[in-house]
């Protein structure tokens, strides 16, 4: 399968279409305007990869799905499509809560959903960010009044990467957790600081995330989140797509064990 | 022109004149230090405080900045400042006395400004008033409601009366009320709601929707459905919850039922007797004579 990320001419009259995931997109250049059509198929499914053509073939670039016209003076030549992680964290949860006895770490595999994010100039001004697919908001935090916005990832926390279904769209965080204090780690669900994360591409085209390791310290109270550097273990032959969007000095986030797992 | 040219310098060299103008010369130069320093001020404080709190130090700096190169004015015009005092003591009380108002507003909006129920940008609902707070100055409250008036609500009653900020805490709930027909069945009236909720992406999943039945209602079920959402999204989630509810309805063959009134004459009597003879038709004349009781009675 290709990539649906990279370099694309966009000469005058020409069009770029792309359907990934959900998300049909197509993007024209008239006179020195760029037009962006895009709109997501609620009843998309796995199986309509195959017929990636014939739903191209029927979105139809009309005024309906016109979302953002740009008009710029030197419309350049070359416009690039990359794939982004969340501008804000994600929270997941595995299929049933388990505990993690002290003393005791596990490796889990998140699925988190994926921005494309347009670029014009060799990446170095951006035009415009999409959600390839608009999650649905979340509240994590302790109570009502004290705690974060994030987004609600639709698939579960799996504990084998294979049980996660392969999606272009989507990319996947390999989650290191150690239970260093002396009672055991109930996880029920897990705050993923995405936009921390970099962006890696493997051999075959799917898309993964730096690896973070967070640990219960011995205290109880408090949780340190490393984001391990370069690209996961998990992957061979690794490409860095994008950085992210965040900086975290020194690489740890140290939190109330609220701030990560609920 | 002599003579006033020599009226003018005796003016200028007479001792009185030269305190007078050193008195105004002190009060400009007051106003001038008062403005630069408190701009400098507000500039390093900006970064560390809220827009409420900076307005507030504005205030208090630039004027007691002020009180004091007015207070050195009246010492230059040789006046007591001890008997100023006093004159301003005694004043004080006839003032307060004319005043009562202000100064109930005046006392009222100290208060406020060290309880802080709410700053400058949050949006509060004050009686029947919903807008937003412009400021919060010693007398009254300047809202900004969302037709674009402007109110001014005097401070004394802002302690009297209940306040509810909108914008205090990140998320908000809102809680739709909806009442299904009696032949629904309510578990799929509660899944199909759940299911607006879910593919509703404003719709915060934690904490989660809340399902409750409120009673049986004069000619519905009542059903109350509780979602959160963040308090920027508001409108727009109550706007798309309504209409998500509807159209699943619609979609469901849910009944939303408008109030039925059910004429019964009573135990002893039969209840009235109607027949339909034949389709009704479009002409309501026709209708009207096919729907006339059987037997020729008049309806009561």
């Amino acid at each position: 399968m290709e990539s649906w990320w990279g370099s694309f001419s966009l000469a005058q009259e020409e069009v770029v279409k792309k359907q990934i995931g959900p998300l049909s997109l197509v993007i024209s250049q008239e006179m020195r305007e760029w037009r962006i059509y895009y709109e997501r198929s609620p009843e998309w499914s796995e199986n309509e990869v195959e017929r990636e053509e014939e739903i191209l073939a029927r979105f139809c670039a009309d005024a309906e799905t016109l979302q953002e016209r740009y008009v710029l003076a030197n419309a350049p030549r070359q416009m690039e499509i990359y794939p982004a992680l969340a501008d804000r964290p994600v929270v997941a949860q595995p299929e049933k809560p388990f505990y993690i006895p002290t003393q005791q770490h596990v490796t889990l595999f998140i699925s988190t959903p994926l921005w494309l994010k347009i670029t014009y100039d060799e990446g170095r001004n951006v035009l415009t960010e999409i959600p390839i697919i608009r999650p649905s908001d979340t509240w994590f935090g302790p109570n009502t009044m004290e705690g974060e916005s994030c987004y609600a990832s639709r698939t579960r926390a799996r504990l084998n990467p294979e049980e996660l279904p392969r999606r272009f769209h989507r990319a996947i965080t390999p989650v290191q957790i150690y239970n260093e204090s002396s009672s055991h780690l109930l996880l029920e669900k897990i705050n993923l600081p995405v936009p921390f994360l970099g962006l890696y591409e493997s051999r075959d085209k799917q898309l993964w995330t730096q690896e973070v390791k967070l640990v219960k310290e011995k205290n109880e109270v408090t949780a340190g989140l490393e984001i391990l550097p370069g690209p996961p273990l998990q992957i061979l032959q690794a490409k860095r797509l994008a950085d992210s969007r965040l900086r975290v000095g020194g690489n740890t986030i140290i939190r109330k064990i609220s701030g990560f797992l609920g | 022109m002599t003579e006033f040219l020599e009226t003018f310098y005796q003016f200028l060299t007479n001792q009185r004149s030269l305190e007078i103008i050193k008195a105004l010369a002190i009060i400009l130069a007051g106003l001038l230090i008062a403005r630069i320093i408190t701009g400098a001020v507000i500039k390093i404080l900006r970064s560390r405080f809220g827009t409420h709190e900076i307005q507030l130090f504005r205030r208090a700096i630039f004027y007691s900045i002020l009180a004091l190169f007015f207070l050195s004015a009246l010492n230059q015009l040789g006046l007591n400042l001890s008997v100023v005092l006093g004159a301003a003591g005694i004043l004080s009380v006839a003032i307060g006395f004319a005043s009562q108002t202000s100064a109930s507003n005046l006392i009222s909006g100290l208060f406020l400004l060290g309880e802080r129920p709410f700053s400058v940008g949050d949006i509060i609902r004050v009686g029947s008033t919903t807008g937003e707070v412009l400021s919060i100055d010693l007398l009254s409250l300047k809202l900004r409601t969302f037709d674009n008036l402007y109110v001014r609500i005097p401070n004394e009653s802002l302690i009297k009366s209940e306040v509810t900020t909108l914008t205090k805490f990140p998320i908000r709930r809102f809680d739709l009320m909806v009442g299904v027909a009696y032949k629904e069945d309510l578990e799929k009236v509660s899944r199909v709601l759940f299911e607006v909720a879910d593919n509703n992406p404003l719709c915060l999943e934690e904490p989660k929707p809340l399902f409750i039945f409120l009673g049986f209602g004069d000619s519905s079920l009542n059903i109350q459905f509780s979602v959160w959402t963040e308090k920027d999204n508001f409108l727009e989630l109550r706007n798309s919850m309504f209409l998500g509810v509807k159209a699943a309805f619609d979609r469901e063959n849910i009944e939303i039922p408008f109030p039925h009134r059910t004429i019964y004459t009573g135990s002893t009597t039969d209840p009235f007797p109607f027949s339909f003879t034949g389709e009704p038709g479009p002409a309501t004349g026709q209708q009207s004579k096919d729907l006339a009781p059987e037997n020729g009675e008049t309806r009561k």
